[in-house]
Order: structure tokens, then C-alpha cells, then sequence
């Protein structure tokens, strides 16, 4: 029996894990432990550790780590009681692989804590680029894991120009597309239904999280972005940014800016997110959802500002500064028949998915030998 | 609705989980409307601070962390056209807001029983 562990800390990290978990489950020589952290227990942000209860599986560990305030130094501070508590949890479970994914601050403190217990780590969406202090955590948790899993070439050769070894780079591809492409998500007319949206006019969907080296500026970017927005009085629905911070003063425009074709959402679980970006004509904000999971609807996507910053996109992102007449021409061209058309004949995903890349992961978990050679990194390039 | 029975249906972001159940008990609707300055910006029901509570969060929580953010308000101003919203939506009560989302008055599915 191979005990496999799993962070998540927020409905993104789900969407990666939840297929893999669906995955593990087909096994009976592999067994899952989830340890849920960060947004996912707090109120405030939707406790959406409901949701991963109501999939139907068993949350191993909670751990409360998130310290009121949202400043850079909370958002550091957070992180230390989270590497106590995973510390702990990782010693009581003992599990012989510790699976991350993505680029969050709790990632890398399951990371440092795994590494020096001598458990191996295998990272999910490694080797990519983004903006934000993301980024940096990305290629740090690369580090200290021991085998990559790579979304696209592109991340492949990147992990190797980083040096690290060729044996322990998988490409594989982004097991959250899996749930799109097989399809697992919400019905269409139960998504508009949640939010009273008309079908017969154009829908936006609104997710816009603060940029950590911006901090300051998070308010008038909101502002910026909000502006433009509510100026078009198209049917919106705005989701809650993360707790990064500069959350608080994205929240305080989102009520300044309240307007009866603005619907709000305070964490949508993940089917009826993807369900809404089934029914939208296009996603507005910094989410890597509109570079990775928007091409296979071909929904056009408005990148705004920075947070997604080098990261490898397909032809439905168009990027644009936090400037609202830029934003809405965006806006205006996205929605467009053009764009629409120019989509449907161009729009691939860059990102590696063909509904099976869960299995591939799992299959390589369970297959992989844990060897003096995988547990000693060779750092030298 | 009557400005000194509007108090009974509203409540600030910052206002107590308690302090919304003072009100629920005094309004009988079953419902309090969230605000943010005088704009609508969600609801708070019997059911969300049941669901909060068993979830451990604590009473003296503001409601801004527990609230409906995803409410139904409208800008109708005709009884009728409300009272069918109220019954299609099955609310107890319905904010109604001008464009800017700014409360107007509060419409009621039905008159306090006492």
C-alpha cells in the first residue's frame, strides 16, 4: 500500500487534485490523504472544504493557518504556522509520496517539510512561468521535489535548463483539464440559473486577485478594472479574490462598484466554475484559469496586468494594463463576432490535456521507485 | 416600508452574526439585508447562521464573512411585479435597489403574523 498525500489550500489547487484523487481511488494499492488548509476553512472565503466532502471524499487533516489582516507580513507569517501544522501531519500519516501542485505559499512549506523528512515529492505544473510571488514559489518548490510534472514542452525544457535532471521531468499534461474534456461539470442552464443570467446577452466572468509586489496599487487596479466593467452593463458575475494581500481592497471596490447586472460569487465550487466559463463570452481579470482551462471552451480571456506574466497562453488571451479604456476595447474585441470565429479555427490549448492525464500521474506514482538515486538531488549544472 | 421598521431589516458588513439574529427574531421575516454604506450588498438568513454555526464560527462574526453575497435584488418598483418575483424566487424578503444597487425599500412576502 502506498500512502499518497495531498495540500490544497484553495478552489485552483482542487481543480488540480480532484481528478487525481478520483484517480487513486480505482487503485486499491494506493490511498489518498487530503490536508486542507487555507481558503478552504474559512468562512469568509466559502469554506469550500464543503465541496470536497460533497465529491465524496475524506479530508485526512485540516489546518488552520491563515492570519487576519492580509498584509505581505500576515501573508508570510500564515505561512510559518502552516509548516508547523504540516510538519506534524506529515509525521502522524507517514506517507511514502507527497503530491503538490501549482505555485502557492502552502505548496512550498509542504515542500521544505517533506524534502527534510526524507519523503519524496512529486509537483504537479511544474516548470511554468507567472507572475506575482507565485512564480518565485513555483521554481523554489521545483527545488525541493524529486519528480516534475510538467503541463507543456515548454515547462519540460525550462525544468532542464533549471538543471534539473532528466529522469525526474514527466510530461504529462494539466490534470484539471480532465474534468473539462470528460466532461464533469455543471449544466449550463444550472450555472445561469445560480446566477439569473439571460442567455440571449453576452456574459462575463470576473476574477481578479491582487498582485503581490503591487500591494498598494490593488485598489486602483480594481478600480480601474471595475470601472470599465460596470461602464459596458453586461451581465457579470465577479468572483471573490484569494486571501493574497491587497484582497480586502479588491473586495471594498467590488461593493463600491455593486450594480444590479453584477452578480457576486463568494467561492463557486469548481463544476460550476467551469460551468460558467461554459456559458461565458468572456473572462475578464489575472486568473490562470483564462490562460489554461478557457481554451477548451475557446472563451476569450482579458489578462489584465501582471500576475500572469510570462506565462505560456494560447490565442484566446489578449493582455492589457490596468487601464479601463484598454480593458473595455479588450472587452469590445473579445466579444466580437471576429474574435469568435478567428477562435474557433485557432484556439488550441497550449497546455497538454487529453482527459487522461490524472491516470498517467497516478500510474507513474504508483509505478516510480523510491531509490538513493530519486532521494538525492543533483543539484550541480 | 416604514423608515423606523427599515432598521429591523438591515445591517451593516461589520454588524454581529448576533446582532443579525436580534434583528430576524424582531422582524420575523427570517432575513436580514446586508449593507455597505446604503448599497445592497448581500443577505443574511436563519439558514446561513445555522450553516455558520454548525461550522464553528463564532456568533460574534460579522456578517460580512457568513452573508448571501449572491442575493436577489431587484429594481421593479411596481407590488405586483415584486410579489411575483417573491413567489418565483421563494424569498421572504426583497431588496429593492436603484442602478447603483443602492437600497430603495424592502418588500415583504408577507406582513408580520404579530
Amino acid at each position: 500500500m502506498r500512502k499518497i498525500a495531498l495540500v490544497t489550500g484553495s478552489r485552483g489547487e482542487y481543480g488540480y487534485i480532484r481528478p487525481v484523487v478520483c484517480e487513486i481511488q480505482k487503485n486499491p494499492d494506493l490511498e489518498y490523504y487530503i490536508i486542507a488548509t487555507n481558503l478552504h476553512l474559512l468562512s469568509e472565503f466559502g469554506s469550500s472544504i464543503e465541496e470536497i466532502e460533497r465529491d465524496g471524499f475524506k479530508v485526512s487533516d485540516r489546518i488552520y493557518m491563515a492570519l487576519d489582516g492580509y498584509t505581505t507580513a500576515s501573508m508570510a507569517k500564515s505561512l510559518g504556522v502552516f509548516l508547523m501544522g504540516i510538519t506534524d501531519v506529515l509525521t502522524r500519516i507517514a506517507p511514502d509520496f507527497v503530491l503538490l501542485a501549482g505555485d502557492r505559499g502552502e505548496q512550498l512549506m509542504a515542500a521544505v517539510a517533506a524534502a527534510h523528512m526524507n519523503i519524496p515529492i512529486a509537483h504537479i505544473q511544474a516548470g511554468e512561468l507567472s507572475g506575482n510571488i507565485d512564480g518565485m514559489t513555483r521554481h523554489a518548490i521545483t527545488r525541493f521535489a524529486h519528480v516534475h510534472l510538467a503541463a507543456s514542452a515548454d515547462a519540460a525544457q525550462r525544468l532542464r535548463q533549471m538543471g534539473e535532471q532528466d529522469f525526474r521531468i514527466h510530461l504529462v499534461g494539466a490534470p484539471q483539464l480532465d474534468d473539462l474534456l470528460n466532461p464533469s461539470y455543471a449544466r449550463p442552464q444550472d450555472a445561469m440559473q445560480q446566477f439569473r443570467l439571460d442567455p440571449g446577452q453576452p456574459i462575463v466572468l470576473l476574477v481578479f486577485h491582487s498582485v503581490t509586489e503591487e500591494f498598494d496599487d490593488a485598489a486602483t487596479q480594481a478600480g480601474e478594472l471595475l470601472e470599465a466593467v460596470s461602464s459596458m452593463s453586461l451581465q457579470t458575475v465577479a468572483i471573490f479574490p484569494n486571501n493574497d494581500a491587497g484582497n480586502v481592497a479588491i473586495r471594498q471596490q467590488l461593493a463600491q462598484y455593486r450594480h444590479p447586472f453584477i452578480r457576486i460569487g463568494r467561492n463557486v465550487p469548481r463544476d460550476v466554475y467551469a460551468g460558467l466559463m461554459s456559458v461565458a463570452n468572456v473572462m475578464v481579470g489575472n486568473s490562470s484559469s483564462g490562460l489554461i482551462e478557457a481554451p477548451c471552451f475557446k472563451l476569450p480571456a482579458v489578462n489584465v496586468g501582471d500576475r500572469q506574466r510570462g506565462r505560456l497562453r494560447g490565442k484566446n488571451v489578449i493582455d492589457v494594463t490596468y487601464d479601463r479604456n484598454a480593458i473595455t476595447k479588450a472587452i469590445r474585441t473579445a466579444l466580437s463576432e471576429d474574435f469568435k470565429h478567428y477562435l474557433l479555427q485557432h484556439c488550441d490549448n497550449p497546455y497538454l490535456g487529453d482527459g487522461h492525464v490524472s491516470h498517467r500521474i497516478v500510474q507513474l506514482l504508483k509505478g516510480i521507485s523510491v531509490t538513493e538515486e530519486l532521494m538525492k538531488k543533483n543539484l550541480a549544472f | 416600508m416604514e423608515t423606523n421598521k427599515l432598521d429591523d431589516f438591515t445591517i451593516t458588513t461589520s454588524g454581529s452574526i448576533r446582532e443579525a439574529m436580534v434583528k430576524i427574531t424582531a422582524n420575523k421575516h427570517r432575513v436580514v439585508v446586508v449593507l455597505d454604506g446604503k448599497k445592497v450588498v448581500g443577505t443574511v438568513s436563519d439558514g446561513d447562521i445555522r450553516r455558520a454555526l454548525l461550522r464553528g464560527v463564532l456568533s460574534i462574526a460579522p456578517v460580512n464573512n457568513i452573508m448571501n453575497v449572491n442575493c436577489i435584488v431587484s429594481q421593479e418598483r411596481d407590488p405586483e411585479k415584486l410579489a411575483e418575483i417573491i413567489r418565483k424566487e421563494r424569498v421572504t424578503v426583497l431588496p429593492v435597489v436603484d442602478q447603483s444597487s443602492v437600497l430603495v425599500d424592502i418588500f415583504l412576502a408577507y406582513e408580520p403574523l404579530i
